[in-house]
């Protein structure tokens, strides 16, 4: 709860550092993603040049010295390709990730604080917009539109902000139940003052938690969209994928392997830190699992 | 509130679900840039036939009578002129509607049918080193994308080792044996789909059982003294399942979009795949009518588990 | 039964929780015992591990017996703690909206403590459940047996329960704070029936609770618990007339009473301590208007009081 805590935020921050690490997946996770993000950043350093430029020479060569991850059909370095697709993936995760969270956090708190009719109408239309599928609605937004960036960055933290909303919500009302919300009700509080000073405070933590969950899901979204010819970046990991389908059959199978495995492994990185902040941040979860496991190996004995 | 009552309730979402997306389709045609002329008219046809097909389509009346046209459209399966296949959109789809069927009934079953064995079998004992790795295999194939995973499987069993067809539904050379050859085009698509939806549903199946053992009604049918088979079975069982049904719903939803991308991958001639050749050739009319058969799909699987959750859940059943 | 220092220890990552140390009672045939506490004092823990349902790890019983008809019920397998559970010792639990399974019939969850330990037939165990039922004042019982438990209100899903534990006819009844959940009204009715039943029946009763008055309207001995201790035992009288125990004292002052006008009511000052590191020498010193140097470092033995009870407090030791 949030108090006056008697723990610096140095010691806070350690604590939490400290519990983090113990997921020795979790931990991997991060430094690599650490890594991927300085690599995006530093691509231009890394590959001076203009990475997109045809190179008739090389085309379609497997992977080598040369080339770490092969060329693609206009012979250009995958693995510089890769580097700088990476800056699409992550700037759409990081930006429709932060639109969903945004967004459902606001449908979740106007919900769970005001209830009655307000509740009611909010969670329809969540429930609407989950019963739609996400893909093809996006391809029908994204396709008739100017298709760019931030049209994609858009329609997916437009499509994704339900399942935010949800938990938000039901954290809300849990909340709500309170007495100190009731001690501020009575001191007759705005609403703004409560919403902004206790309801969302006391979330951060799970709100935290579940947009770095929903993180996966919108890069294999975006993936996606890239791959089904949507959007005009040409260095992407999903529209690399495309492209490769046309030349799959003649072997050159490191064009579709590399960009897909890029995809795979970042998802993954982002799935497993965000296990990590779930269990970091919820110290009776972890009580409940060793007691649980704990048991089971008793059983065995 | 009672059977019937639920059933007429979620009916009527339904209903209005539909008539939501139909309208949003029609909102999206008028704003496209272009106006609704590019969208239903092929760009290259003369401005005398042009004036004649928007005068067809009533699109020169206003706009609220072209909104009722265009839901009675919807209904009656006017779906708009293909520019490519120069046949109505409804055509179009319906032609390719089994083959789409084909693919995704049987990877539902599997997913459903595997996905509780291995929910259950990972939590008869939580954080067992069998429940760690079903886990990891679950996350490994969640975090991957379905269309990466085809190519894979393509390259190692079609391309590597010549065992499976390099996609498409049938073979070239294929006389009559139709279900065999079918069924040997059929793996390696239902494959893919089938192993990413088995890593989703299992996840889910095994934090709803791990929720419904922590319940006070399991600690009394333990403390009647009954074995812990009944208690996992016949007690926590039912109940965790029970919210796996409502998923289902969503998960048709999820399974429809990965046909659209493993279609594309295996070639395979059913809707997906034409979702994505319409896109790549901007036929638009055809883009807009999947989008409404994707949303007719995924509503009425909605309302069907919906329905059957009604039915197998006493608290609604009886009340 | 008998218990006999019984100690249970919660091993976690985080510390050991002295959940229940030393602590010693009887129960006999035709006789309530009321264990009275806090929240937190060990009550309940004592409860599970009468009847097996400790969860071990990282619960683990570090000293103790309690023996029952001659056998210790700790040094039994869980096979055959499992027959004795439901059959011979039963258990009502807290609240009664989430201890029974909304998915079956209730009939069938009061028959299946019948058809597991009597091995008789369902629908024969079914009818006497119905008979249970009537007995339970439930009207209409044979109907209603087909029903579920979102269809009973929270008083009769109580009797529902206790129809539960008493099918097998057992010797022993735990009642784990079984009216907690229920308004005023109902919560006297079950209470008379709780009696009614230990007297026909000549069953022995534990009721555990944090109300003093509901000891006092049903009980024939109590047992005051805190932090885990049994601080004081002794036949309802005693206790309520001539509380030795300083916590005793403090818990009968902290409540309005029928006989006896109160201006003010009084309440114990500070809280409860926590159980991974537990005041040195007697538990409740730090609370204790009483307390000496000797409470803070030497923990008092059980001296004994009455017939068969105990205050563990060394101001009962010229006694």
């Amino acid at each position: 709860m949030i108090d006056a805590s008697t723990e610096s935020r140095l010691a806070r921050a350690s604590k939490f550092w400290r519990n983090y690490s113990r997921n020795r997946g979790a931990l991997f996770s991060f430094f690599f993603l650490i890594a991927l993000i300085a690599a995006a950043l530093l691509a231009n350093y890394l590959f001076p040049g203009d990475v997109e430029a045809p190179d008739i020479t090389r085309e379609m060569l497997p992977p080598s010295f040369s080339a770490i991850l092969g060329t693609d059909h206009l012979g250009r370095d995958q693995l510089a390709l890769i580097i700088f697709g990476a800056r699409t993936s992550l700037i759409v995760a990081f930006a429709a990730g932060g639109l969903l969270a945004v967004v459902g956090t606001m449908a979740g708190l106007l919900a769970g604080y005001f209830g009655g009719k307000m509740d009611g109408l909010i969670m329809r239309i969540a429930d609407g917009f989950l019963t739609i599928p996400v893909l093809p609605l996006i391809l029908v937004i994204v396709s008739l539109s100017r298709p760019n960036l931030f049209n994609v960055m858009f329609a997916i933290g437009l499509t994704g902000w339900p399942v935010m909303a949800r938990v938000v919500r039901s954290d809300s009302i849990a909340l709500m139940k309170r007495e100190f919300i009731e001690i501020e009700r009575v001191m007759g509080a705005s609403s703004k003052r409560i919403l902004f000073m206790h309801l969302l405070p006391n979330q951060l933590n799970s709100i935290l938690v579940y947009a770095s969950l929903s993180i996966p899901a919108v890069i294999l979204t975006e993936a996606a969209l890239e791959f089904l010819g949507l959007t005009p970046l040409s260095v992407s990991w999903g529209f690399m994928l495309n492209v490769s389908m046309s030349y799959w059959l003649r072997g050159t199978w490191w064009m579709s392997f590399f960009p897909g495995f890029a995809i795979f492994i970042t998802a993954l990185a982002f799935y497993f830190v965000s296990e990590g902040l779930k269990e970091a941040l919820n110290p009776k979860l972890k009580r409940r699992r060793e007691s649980l496991a704990a048991q089971v190996a008793e059983r065995k004995k | 509130m009672g059977l019937p009552t639920y059933i007429a309730k979620r009916a009527l979402v339904a209903i209005a679900l539909i008539i939501v997306v139909g309208s949003l389709n029609f909102a999206i045609l008028h704003l496209a840039p272009g106006g609704p002329e590019t969208v239903f008219l092929n760009p290259r046809i003369t401005p005398a036939a042009k004036a004649l097909i928007l005068k067809q389509f009533g699109l020169d009346k206003p706009i609220q009578e072209q909104y009722f046209l265009y839901l009675e459209g919807m209904v009656t399966g006017k779906w708009g002129l293909s520019y490519f296949y120069s046949e109505s959109a409804f055509t179009v789809i319906a032609s390719r509607i089994p083959a789409t069927l084909l693919l995704m009934v049987p990877s539902l079953i599997l997913t459903v049918v595997i996905g509780i064995v291995m929910g259950i079998l990972s939590v008869r004992r939580p954080y067992s080193l069998l429940d760690r790795f079903l886990s990891s295999f679950a996350f490994f194939f969640y975090s991957m994308p379905v269309f990466w995973l085809g190519f894979i499987l393509l390259t190692v069993f079609a391309v590597f080792v010549h065992v499976l067809p390099a996609g498409g539904m049938t073979s070239i050379t294929a006389t009559g044996f139709g279900i065999i050859d079918y069924l040997w085009h059929l793996i390696l698509p239902v494959t893919a789909l089938t192993l990413i939806n088995i890593a989703n549903f299992s996840l889910l199946v095994r934090s709803s059982m791990i929720e419904v053992l922590d319940q006070n009604y399991i600690m009394t049918a333990r403390g009647k003294g009954l074995s812990e088979r009944l208690v996992f079975y016949r007690h926590a069982l039912r109940n965790g399942l029970l919210p796996t049904v409502t998923m289902l719903g969503l998960f048709v939803g999820s399974l429809l979009t990965g046909a659209i991308l493993t279609e594309t991958v295996f070639s395979w001639p059913g809707l997906g795949s034409l979702t994505f050749d319409s896109i790549s050739r901007r036929d638009y009319p055809v883009v807009l009518a999947l989008f409404f058969i994707f949303s007719i799909l995924t509503i009425f699987s909605n309302l069907l588990t919906d329905i059957v959750y009604g039915l197998l859940d006493p608290r609604i059943t009886y009340d | 039964m008998s218990v006999q220092d019984l100690s249970v220890r919660f091993y976690l990552a985080s510390g050991v929780v002295n959940a229940v140390e030393h602590l010693s009672f009887n129960v006999k045939k035709g006789v309530g015992l009321g264990i009275v506490g806090e929240s937190g004092s060990g009550k309940t823990v004592t409860a599970l591990t009468i009847m097996g349902l400790l969860p071990r790890p990282p619960g683990r019983i570090d000293s103790g017996t309690i023996l029952y008809s001659g056998t210790d019920l700790i040094k039994l397998s869980q096979e055959e703690m499992r027959k004795l559970r439901g059959k011979r010792i039963a258990m009502v639990y807290q609240d009664p909206m989430t201890s029974l399974n909304p998915v079956l019939r209730v009939g069938f969850q009061i028959a299946e403590t019948l058809m597991v330990h009597e091995k008789i037939a369902q629908h024969e165990a079914e009818a006497r459940a119905a008979e249970l039922m009537e007995a339970m004042g439930i009207p209409e019982a044979e109907k209603r047996a087909k029903e579920y438990p979102h269809q009973f209100s929270g008083g009769m899903r109580q009797r529902i329960m206790i129809a539960m534990a008493l099918a097998t006819k057992p010797d022993l009844l735990i009642a784990d704070e079984p009216t907690t959940a229920l308004d005023v009204i109902t919560q006297s009715q079950i209470l008379s029936l709780l009696k009614d039943l230990q007297r026909k029946h000549n069953m022995a009763v534990i009721l555990i609770t944090h109300d003093l008055g509901i000891v006092a309207q049903v009980c024939e001995e109590a047992l005051v618990m805190y932090a885990g201790h049994g601080m004081e035992l002794g036949t309802v009288q005693n206790i309520f007339l001539n509380p030795k125990h300083p916590y005793t004292k403090g818990l009968l002052e902290s409540t309005t009473r029928a006989d006896k006008e109160i201006k003010r009511l009084s309440s114990i000052p500070g809280t409860i301590p926590d159980l991974i590191n537990p005041p040195l020498g007697c538990r409740f010193h730090p609370r204790c208007p009483l307390a000496d140097d000797r409470c803070a470092t030497q923990e008092p033995p059980a001296f004994p009081e009455g017939s068969e009870g105990y205050s563990k407090c060394w101001r009962s030791e010229s006694s």
